[in-house]
C-alpha cells in the first residue's frame, strides 16, 4: 500500500462523505429527531434489547406496554434490532440522535458501495463517482423509506450494490472457491436477518444473470452444487429463526404464497408509482443510455445493471395488474429498480462525458478552443450532479414530525425522576417516543408495526376527553401510576412537573 | 454534545462497523493483489457488521449469551485478534523467518535477482 493510494482513497472518502452529508444530514438540520414512526419502533426494540439482553424477549413482548403481543407478529428484522442495540451500547448516543447520525453513515455506505461496484464494472474512477452521487440522491419519503431514515430497508438498500459486486467477484474469480464466496455468504445471511425483502429481491437478478451467462455454470459446477447445499441449510435455519412451522413444507405452493407473495394497500387505493415522475425524465434518459451502453458492452460484468432492471421490472408490472407481487413487497421492488436506474444514470452520464471528451480530442479545432470545451464539459457534468443533489430534497417538506423537539426535556425528566416500573398514560402525540427516551411503559400508542389493541388506543383517547370519574376507571383498569399530557384538574392527580404545554401528574387514588 | 461523548461515539462506530471487518479483510486478502484500499474499506464495513451481528446472534439464540456491552466487546476483540492471527499465519512466518536468518550475501543476491526481474 503506497502513500499515493492512501491519499487518493482519503480524497475519495472525503468526497463520498460530503455527498452523504449534504444529501442526508442536512435534511435533519431543521428537525433533529427521527422522522418516521417506524424509526421510533425500531429504536424501542433496540433499546429493549440492551436491557433484556435476549433476542427471544423482544420477539415475544411488546416493549411499549410490557405485555406479550396479542396478535400474531413475527419479528423478521431482529438482526437489525441487534445491530441497533450494539450501536446504542458502544456509542452511548441518546436514541433521538440515532435517527440523525446513523442515516448519514448509511448514506455514506451506500455511496461507497455504489462507487466500488461501478468502478469495478467500468474500471473508471469517474464513472464510480458519478454513480455514487446519483445513488444517494434517491428520493426518500414516508412511503419509500430510503437513506433519510434509520430503518432496515435503508440498510438493505445501502448494501444492494455491495451484493452485486460480491456476486460478480465471486463468480469471476480464478479460483472456484474463493474469499469472496465467504464474504458474500456471511453478508447475505446477515442482510436476511436485517431485512428479508432486501435479500429475496436480489434472487431473480442473480438467477437471470446466471442464465444469460450459463457457460460459467458449467465451468464452475462444483461451486453451484455447494451453493445449493448451503442454500438448503440456510433455508432450514430460516424456518427456525422466523418460527415457521415445518408442516407448511408439505404443501410448497401454500408455503410460497404465504411467505413470498405480497399484497399491498397501494393496489386497492389505486396508487401506482411511476419511474419518470419519481426520478425525473433527465435521470430516466441518462439511465436508458447507461443501460443501453452496458448491455452492448463486451464486458459481461457490466450486464449486471441491465439484468437487475430487466429481472425486477416484471415484478413491479405484475403488481400493477394483479395487486400481488412475488418475492418482495411492491414498494421495495420499486425502490430497488429506482436505485439500479440511478446507478445506470451515473453510468450514462459518464459515457456522455467520455464521448464528449473523445469528440473534442479528435476534432480538428484550435487547441485553445479544445481546452475551453473540455472545461465546459467538466462544468456541465458538475452542474448536472449538483442539480441531481438538489432534487433529493423534493419531499423534505412533506415529512411529518412524530414529536416536537421541546417535548424531549420532560421525557428525560420522567426518566430521571420516576420509578422504573411505573406505567404512564401519555397523550398520543408523544407516546411513540416515550418508551425509547423515558424508558417507561405506557398504556397505548398510535398504530404502527408494533401494535397495541384498539381497546387500549380507544381508552387513552377517551381518557383525555372525559370527566374525572371515567378517568379514574381507566387508571384503575391499567394500574397507571402517572399521567403525561395536557393540563388536567382531578383531585387524584397531583402535578409534579410541567414544561411548555406538557404536565406530569402522579396518581394517588387513596 | 461534549468532546468526550463525540470521541466515545466515534470509537463505538469503529468497533462495531469497521475494526473487526478490517482485520477480516487482511485475513482473507493478506496482500493488495486482489483488492485495493477503497475496496478493502467497503468490504471491512460489510464484513464487520456481518461477523459481529451473526456471531452475537447465534451465540444469543443457541447458547444464551447475553447481549451487553462487555460480552459484545469480548466477541469483537476475539474476531479482531483471531483474524489478525490468521493474517500472520497466511503470511507464512516460517518462510519469513528463513529469509531473515539467511546470510547477508544471499539476501543481497535475492535483491539483485528481484531487481533484474523487474
Amino acid at each position: 500500500m503506497d502513500l499515493k493510494e492512501v491519499i487518493k482513497t482519503g480524497f475519495l472518502l472525503i468526497v463520498l462523505g460530503y455527498v452523504a452529508y449534504s444529501t442526508t444530514y442536512t435534511v435533519h438540520e431543521k428537525y433533529h429527531l427521527p422522522f418516521h414512526s417506524d424509526e421510533w419502533d425500531h429504536l424501542t426494540l433496540g433499546k429493549e434489547l440492551t436491557k433484556t439482553g435476549s433476542i427471544e424477549s423482544i420477539k415475544k413482548v411488546n416493549p411499549y406496554i410490557g405485555i406479550p403481543y396479542t396478535s400474531y407478529w413475527v419479528n423478521q428484522e431482529s438482526g437489525f434490532h441487534l445491530f441497533t442495540a450494539l450501536l446504542l451500547d458502544h456509542t452511548d448516543l441518546p436514541v433521538e440522535k440515532f435517527g440523525v447520525v446513523i442515516p448519514t453513515i448509511i448514506s455514506f455506505i451506500l455511496a461507497l458501495n455504489a462507487f466500488v461496484l461501478v468502478r469495478y464494472l467500468t474500471e473508471s474512477l469517474f464513472a464510480g463517482l458519478t454513480s455514487a452521487v446519483f445513488s444517494v440522491t434517491i428520493k426518500s419519503n414516508v412511503t419509500f423509506l430510503g437513506p433519510w431514515f434509520f430503518v432496515p430497508s435503508s440498510v438493505g438498500l445501502a448494501f444492494a450494490p455491495m451484493f452485486l459486486y460480491l456476486f460478480l467477484r465471486a463468480l469471476y474469480s480464478k479460483k472456484i472457491f474463493n474469499e469472496f464466496d465467504v464474504i458474500f455468504t456471511s453478508t447475505f445471511i446477515v442482510a436476511g436477518l436485517f431485512h428479508p425483502p432486501s435479500v429475496t429481491a436480489l434472487i431473480p437478478v442473480f438467477c437471470l444473470y446466471l442464465i444469460l451467462n450459463h457457460k460459467i455454470l458449467r465451468e464452475k459446477k462444483e461451486k453451484f452444487i455447494l451453493a445449493a447445499a448451503v442454500g438448503f441449510v440456510l433455508f432450514i435455519a430460516m424456518l427456525f429463526v422466523f418460527n415457521i412451522s415445518l408442516s407448511l413444507l408439505s404443501n410448497p405452493i401454500s408455503f410460497l404464497s404465504r411467505y413470498l407473495v405480497f399484497t399491498g394497500s397501494d393496489y386497492k387505493i389505486k396508487i401506482m408509482y411511476s419511474y419518470p415522475a419519481y426520478l425525473g425524465w433527465g435521470v430516466i434518459s441518462l439511465a436508458i443510455l447507461g443501460v443501453y451502453t452496458a448491455i452492448s458492452s463486451e464486458n459481461r460484468k457490466e450486464w449486471i445493471l441491465p439484468v437487475a432492471v430487466i429481472s425486477l421490472l416484471p415484478l413491479a408490472v405484475q403488481f400493477y395488474h394483479t395487486g400481488k407481487v412475488f418475492l418482495s413487497p411492491y414498494r421495495r421492488i420499486f425502490f430497488y429498480v429506482a436505485e439500479i436506474l440511478l446507478l445506470s444514470a451515473g453510468l450514462g452520464l459518464y459515457y456522455l462525458y467520455r464521448e464528449a471528451f473523445n469528440f473534442i480530442k479528435t476534432s480538428a479545432i484550435n487547441m485553445k478552443v479544445k481546452v475551453v470545451l473540455d472545461v465546459f464539459v467538466i462544468v456541465l457534468v458538475f452542474y448536472i450532479l449538483s442539480l441531481q443533489i438538489d432534487s433529493t430534497f423534493k419531499n423534505a417538506d412533506k415529512l411529518y414530525h412524530v414529536i416536537d423537539e421541546g417535548e424531549i426535556e420532560p421525557l428525560y425528566w420522567v426518566k430521571e425522576s420516576t420509578p422504573e416500573g411505573a406505567i404512564f398514560i401519555t397523550k398520543p402525540e408523544v407516546s411513540q417516543a416515550f418508551t425509547p427516551i423515558a424508558e417507561r411503559k405506557i398504556v397505548a400508542k398510535p398504530r404502527t408495526f408494533l401494535r397495541v389493541t384498539q381497546e387500549r388506543i380507544d381508552d387513552v383517547n377517551t381518557f383525555f376527553t372525559v370527566g374525572c370519574s371515567k378517568k379514574k376507571q381507566i387508571i384503575e383498569k391499567y394500574d397507571v401510576s402517572y399521567v403525561f399530557g395536557p393540563e388536567i384538574s382531578c383531585n387524584f392527580l397531583h402535578l409534579i412537573h410541567s414544561s411548555g404545554g406538557d404536565y406530569i401528574y402522579k396518581v394517588d387514588l387513596n | 454534545m461534549e468532546v468526550l461523548e463525540v470521541i466515545r461515539a466515534i470509537i463505538g462506530f469503529f468497533l462495531v462497523m469497521f475494526i473487526p471487518g478490517y482485520a477480516a479483510t487482511w485475513a482473507l486478502f493478506p496482500d493488495d493483489k486482489e483488492i485495493d484500499l477503497i475496496e478493502r474499506i467497503a468490504l471491512a464495513i460489510g464484513l464487520s457488521i456481518a461477523l459481529v451481528v451473526l456471531i452475537i446472534y447465534v451465540l444469543n439464540v443457541t447458547v444464551g449469551v447475553k447481549i451487553n456491552m462487555i460480552n459484545s466487546l469480548i466477541i469483537i476483540c476475539l474476531i479482531t485478534f483471531s483474524c489478525t492471527g490468521i493474517y500472520f499465519l497466511r503470511n507464512n512466518p516460517e518462510e519469513k523467518e528463513m529469509i531473515e536468518s539467511e546470510p547477508v550475501e544471499k539476501k543481497l543476491r535475492r535483491k539483485t535477482v528481484k531487481k533484474a526481474e523487474k
